[in-house]
């Protein structure tokens, strides 16, 4: 594994909308087996 | 042995949610296509999870839907299905939205060479395995990794 790729991939920033889009896709998987 | 129950499956997905916006990122390269990607992502992996048997699975399971979101958003982005970016550069005409988000997805790496980079990181493949998974030889996949760490390295701070 080469570990400089590693170190960029691990320097992207994690947005702080992330667990809300997270729960509003959780939301969109819900409402479809509540329909089904 | 027994799905996942709702609260199981939502504290693993949680625990890489991490790992899983970077991969869509490592594809994308912009925050707003990562997270709808990521949206995307958990909404497939939810309606889909009682497919999954092995809980020891579930990583390279919901990495895999990831890498599946990513190329289908990047489809979705280019106006022809072309492999790689001088192929774009060619067909596309004039100045557009989508050339210059998809020149800044990890500069020149091709297609390919995004895959590769994404096997060896994220599911720490062997060159044998990525080439099983993209049907081609394990030293093309080996040549086209060292190929695109070259890049990379040119274009420092790219990923």
């Amino acid at each position: 594994m080469n570990t400089s790729v590693n170190e960029k991939i691990n320097e992207i920033r994690i947005p702080e909308t992330l667990e809300k889009r997270i729960s509003m896709g959780f939301d969109q998987g819900k409402l479809e087996d509540e329909t089904e | 042995m027994a799905s996942l129950n709702e609260k199981e499956f939502e504290d693993l997905f949680m625990a890489l949610s991490n790992d899983i916006y970077r991969l869509a990122y490592t594809y994308v390269h912009n925050e707003a296509d990562a997270l709808d990607i990521m949206q995307e992502t958990a909404y497939q992996a939810y309606v889909s999870r009682k497919q999954l048997k092995e809980r020891e699975k579930f990583r390279s399971w919901i990495l895999t839907i990831t890498v599946n979101k990513s190329l289908d958003h990047l489809k979705k982005k280019r106006p022809e299905p072309v492999e790689d970016i001088e192929t774009y550069r060619e067909t596309a005409s004039g100045e557009s939205e989508n050339l210059m988000e998809f020149e800044d997805s990890l500069g020149s790496l091709t297609l390919t060479e995004k895959n590769i980079v994404v096997y060896k990181c994220f599911f720490d493949y062997t060159f044998d395995m990525i080439g099983k998974t993209l049907e081609i030889s394990s030293n093309t996949a080996k040549n086209h990794y060292y190929k695109a760490i070259r890049k990379l390295r040119l274009e420092e701070g790219i990923l």
